[in-house]
């Protein structure tokens, strides 16, 4: 039997504190996620106030497309994350790892089409850089607007791909049985990291790929 | 299990002798005696930097080191003295050492995350070390854009690569200790029960997660401008450096307050054990650390009067910052009225508190002066800011980080230093502080620049009497490294409670065991149950 | 400039244009008001120190005292002084941002590590300007390569200048004479050599020097 007792570290009184502090811990840690994207979500804000115009013409070069399938993508990583939780609740471990792996593989599917789309900007000549479109660079602000794409959106793929070995380690040790519906804080908290992940992409997506399509 | 039960005797310092067992430890004690060390060595780097500075400016001429050494050693100093020694100084030792034992628990929250914390934390001193070996980096603590992108030609992504990987230290600690206080607090020990100490860590804790993820992207930007050639900051690549500018102070200022409120902590704990009395308004105290944390985020463009911000966002940002000195105005009146009735004695420790209230009072003031816009138009980016800050943050912070050092100095070694020479000490600093930092007062108000490597002639003499003072200074930190050296090895054993102190750390043993408490406390009364003798 | 000058001994900083006598008199009330509270505190301190030392027989009985009206006081009257000072600051600040019509522009470019001026009527000088006594003058300045920030202490005015757009700094000199002009925000290298002197002439010496011809290079350098 695999109780949250066993788990139990010796500066810890009860399996209850334990439990609180981790919890207390991983949302703190998400408090720092959110600034850490915060700051450049106000340079983001910052430049689009400057350069409204370059914004607007900018984004109609990202693939709404494709933005769009990423979102929903994700959207349906945070269900079956959810649905791998309710699944130890159940105590039905099968279930569990199968959820965890299809939202593992969902996140490699998101970064497999982000990559794709990274693939044909360069063809596009979306980069920043020398080789930065020459119609768009008249334009002030587009080549800023493509670089706050990028920067946010690979710290944004570094942190799926992160959460991609988180979810990939927990898959193993459900598949091992390390949780239990008496003892799951691991799982709880891999989830909670992956739904801000996800939150933030609802927020990217507006600001890259709708700007300019309402 | 057993195991655990033994250790629960023996003092942590005798809980396993190899270098292993300190290095892999995750005891919150030996990790903060091993932060101190590092912290120290950190200290006497940036305070060679100061000396070599001292001696150039002793005369207006270029004399000593060229110009590109010269900036080289000013940026160093304050790289070093911010990110390695004055924000890590309290809370990762006294912070990490007595935070579980004053909310009785048996110790922090996530203890290998804090070693993890004191790893990430030297490996940002590598790196720091490496950038001066290297051959330095020369754009002043602060790394203005586009300076520190497109023309310094020194090692600036080595030095901000440092300052990122530090930056980690400070979350890790910070968020350990939110944690610990939110969920490990000993039956009894209810939110106003708190020692002071502990709210200003708390408060700090809170101020270095959210506030510091803010410079790693900063810097990480920085990186990236000056790598790549993408623009985020550089004017020629469509950037605006005064976004940089806002970016570091949204970081820096806050940071400024991470320095002090632990300062104010120990000093609460100092004073109300010397003076023999309950802290005055308790409940007033705690509420100006949570209001100096809370608006100290909104004060930033203070930095920023004449830099091109608007005339309307500098009015705010001078009226914010006149409103977080309020908070830090019921500090100081509060500490004054808690000696009101007292039975004060003056310890080491005590002379320590002392001096960092009138210090941190002159520092402040002057604050004021900064803040009210027009007067800054013609003080900033003088000897008057460098003066300001000094005076808070070293005759300040540090003031406070040794009373610490003094007061617990006993609980952590389970040792006695010799209290004359301390005292001695206490005062030859103090007097060695003003000599050096007040003439910069008056430098700046006459208009001497600061970063200057050559001054006017008309400014020598004052320039002399700071970098007289400055020997005085760094004899007077000097004294305390030597007797503390000879009380490891032949102090006196202290007692338990060689002050008579209240406070959870004060009733278990010196040094303390290895889980500090052999059973839970219970706690039953507000913090400072002190009563003055009343005839004595 | 004057004898004392040379020896580092001069305590004293002119003050030459029409807003530095303003900025004068906030800052001596700042100092007069930090003063102030300096001392009442070091006395109260020091009273309290000496009167209850440790061994020091008098009474100490009523020694908790909770006085929510003290607390009260001591946050209302320095938040009512704060007020004041930001207020008298601020008129102050706004005066330094609006600069009155018709104001003679002068263009200063900043770059490592010197100051071009270029005047209206089109004679250039480097690390020296030249402006009139009496009249509302406003730079326009913008910089080639990095910040710098144009200083100038008898003036008591600084404003930074900055690569890729102009940023104006207005005053009104008051007594002809010849005052310091630094850099005062870090440059690089030779930050501390960034400077020069602002030579305050009258309007005729100021006319006449504006439409002479340079003499060959020959720049007043201080
Ligand atoms: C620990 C560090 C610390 C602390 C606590 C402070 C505290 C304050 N600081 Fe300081 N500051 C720095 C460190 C710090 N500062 C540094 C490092 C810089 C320069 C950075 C750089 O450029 O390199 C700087 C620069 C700086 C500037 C920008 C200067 C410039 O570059 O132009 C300003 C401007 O407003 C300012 C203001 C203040 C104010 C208003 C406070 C207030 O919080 C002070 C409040 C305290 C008091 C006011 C004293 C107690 C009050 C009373 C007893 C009230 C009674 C008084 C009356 C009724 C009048 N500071
Ligand atoms: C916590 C922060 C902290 C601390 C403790 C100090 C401590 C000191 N600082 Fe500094 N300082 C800063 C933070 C700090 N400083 C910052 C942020 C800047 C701005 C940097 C920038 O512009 O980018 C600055 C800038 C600064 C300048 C301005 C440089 C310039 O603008 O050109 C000066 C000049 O006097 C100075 C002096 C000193 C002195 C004399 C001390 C003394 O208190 C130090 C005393 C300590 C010692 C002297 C060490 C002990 C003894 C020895 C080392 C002896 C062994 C050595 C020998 C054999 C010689 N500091
Ligand atoms: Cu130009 Cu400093
Ligand atoms: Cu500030």
């Amino acid at each position: 039997m695999n109780t949250a007792a066993q788990h139990l570290q010796e500066q810890f009184d009860t399996s209850r504190q334990q439990i609180k502090a981790a919890k207390l811990g991983m949302w703190t840690f998400l408090a720092t996620e959110v600034v850490l994207f915060g700051a450049l979500f106000c340079a983001y804000a910052f430049y689009r106030y400057v350069f409204p115009q370059g914004y607007a013409l900018a984004s109609k070069h990202t693939d709404f497309a494709l933005g769009t399938i990423e979102t929903a993508i994700l959207l349906t990583s945070s269900l079956t994350m959810a649905l791998a939780i309710r699944a130890t609740r159940l105590a039905q471990r099968k279930a569990t790892v199968y959820f965890l792996a299809a939202t593992a593989i969902l996140g490699a599917a998101f970064i497999g089409i982000h990559a794709t789309e990274y693939l044909q900007e360069w063809h596009e000549h979306l980069w920043p850089g020398k080789h930065f479109d020459e119609s768009l660079r008249g334009v002030n602000g587009t080549e800023m607007f493509f670089t706050l794409y990028y920067v946010m959106t690979c710290l944004h793929g570094l942190h799926v791909t992160i959460g991609i070995g988180v979810l990939v380690v927990l898959a193993v040790l459900s598949f091992r049985g390390r949780f239990t519906a008496g003892y799951y804080t691991p799982l709880e908290l891999g989830g909670l990291y992956w739904h801000l992940v996800d939150i933030v992409w609802i927020f990217l997506y507006p600001l890259f790929y709708l700007v300019s399509r309402t | 299990m057993t195991q655990a039960r033994t250790a629960m005797a023996r003092s942590y310092l005798s809980d396993g002798t190899t270098i292993r067992s300190w290095l892999t430890t995750s005891d919150h004690k030996r990790i903060a005696i091993m932060f101190s060390i590092a912290i120290t060595a950190f200290f006497f780097i940036g305070g060679l930097a100061a000396t070599l500075i001292r001696i150039e400016l002793a005369t207006p001429q270029g004399d000593v080191v060229s110009a590109e050494t010269y900036n080289k050693l000013f940026t160093l100093h304050g790289i070093v003295m911010v990110w390695f020694f004055l924000i890590p100084s309290i809370p990762t030792t006294l912070g990490n050492f007595l935070l579980p034992i004053m909310v009785g628990a048996r110790d922090l929250a996530f203890p290998r995350l804090n070693l993890a914390s004191l790893y990430i934390y030297i490996l940002g001193g590598i790196f720091t070390i490496v950038t001066v070996i290297a051959g330095g980096v020369d754009t002043g603590w602060t790394f203005y854009t586009p300076y520190s992108t497109m023309f310094s030609n020194s090692y600036v992504l080595l030095a901000a690569a440092g300052v990122f990987i530090v930056g980690f230290s400070s979350i890790f600690t910070g968020l350990n200790f939110i944690v610990t206080v939110h969920t490990m607090r000993a039956p009894g020990m209810t939110w106003f029960r708190l020692p002071l100490f502990v709210w200003a860590m708390y408060s700090t804790s809170i101020v270095m997660v959210l506030a510091t993820p803010v410079l790693a992207m900063t810097l990480a930007l920085i990186g990236i401008e000056r790598i790549a050639g993408i623009g985020f900051f550089d004017p020629a690549l469509g950037g605006d450096p005064v976004l940089f500018q806002h970016l570091f102070w949204f970081y820096s200022h806050p940071a400024v307050y991470i320095m002090v409120l632990p300062a104010m902590g120990v000093v609460s704990e100092i004073i109300t054990c010397f003076a023999r009395k309950r802290i005055f308004g308790y409940r007033f105290m705690v509420y100006a650390i949570a209001a100096i944390a809370v608006i100290g985020f909104l004060v930033w463009g203070h930095h920023m009067f004449v830099a091109g911000e608007s005339m309307y966002a500098g009015l705010v940002f001078s009226l914010l910052s006149f409103l977080v000195a309020v908070p830090s105005a019921i500090k100081v009146f509060n500490w004054t009225a808690t000696l009101y009735k007292g039975s004060i004695s003056f310890d080491a420790p005590m002379l320590y508190a002392l001096g960092f209230v009138g210090l941190f009072l002159i520092g402040g003031l002057t604050g004021l002066f900064l803040a009210a816009t027009a007067v800054d138009v013609h003080l900033t980016q003088t000897y008057f800011v460098v003066a300001h800050f000094h005076y808070i943050m070293v005759g300040g912070a540090v003031m406070a980080y040794l009373g610490g050092i003094h007061y617990w100095w006993p609980k952590i070694t389970g040792k006695l230093y010799r209290e004359g020479i301390a005292q001695a000490a206490a005062v030859l600093m103090f007097f060695g502080f003003n000599l050096t930092f007040f003439p910069q007062f008056l430098l700046g108000y006459l208009g001497m620049p600061r970063r200057y490597h050559e001054y006017a002639d008309r400014f020598q003499m004052l320039n002399v009497l700071s970098s007289a003072g400055a020997v005085v200074l760094a004899l007077a930190y000097l004294i305390p490294l030597t007797y503390f050296t000879w009380s490891l090895f032949r102090g006196e054993r202290a007692p338990a409670n060689p002050w008579r102190a209240t406070g959870l750390e004060w009733t278990i043993p010196s040094p303390p065991p290895t889980h500090n408490f052999t059973h839970t406390p219970q706690i039953s009364d507000e913090p400072y149950a002190y009563a003055p003798d009343s005839r004595e | 400039m004057n004898d004392q000058a040379a020896n580092g001994f001069d305590f004293s900083v002119p003050a030459a244009s029409t807003i530095a006598p303003p900025i004068d008199a906030l800052f001596y009330t700042l100092v007069a008001l930090s003063l102030a509270v300096t001392i009442v505190i070091i006395c109260c301190i020091l009273y309290f120190c000496i009167k209850y030392r440790r061994g020091n027989a008098v009474d100490r009985t009523d020694s908790e005292v909770k006085s929510l009206k003290l607390e009260d006081t001591w946050i209302a009257v320095p938040l009512v002084l704060f007020f004041a000072l930001f207020c008298w600051a601020a008129v102050l600040y706004a005066r330094i941002f609006t600069p009155p019509p018709n104001t003679l522009d002068i263009f200063v470019v900043g770059k490592q590590w010197m100051w071009k001026v270029e005047h209206a009527a089109g004679r250039q000088e480097i690390d020296a300007l030249h402006v009139p006594v009496g009249v509302p003058v406003r730079l326009v300045m913008t910089s080639q390569d990095v910040i710098h920030s144009f200083f100038v202490p008898a003036f008591r005015l600084k404003q930074d200048v900055l690569p890729g757009r102009y940023t104006a700094l207005w005053f009104q000199a008051t007594k002809p004479g010849v005052y310091p002009l630094s850099c005062t925000e870090y440059c690089g290298t030779d930050h501390s050599r960034m400077g020069g002197a602002v030579v305050v002439m009258s309007q005729e010496d100021y006319q006449r020097w504006a439409s002479e011809k340079p003499p060959a290079a020959q720049e007043p350098k201080p």
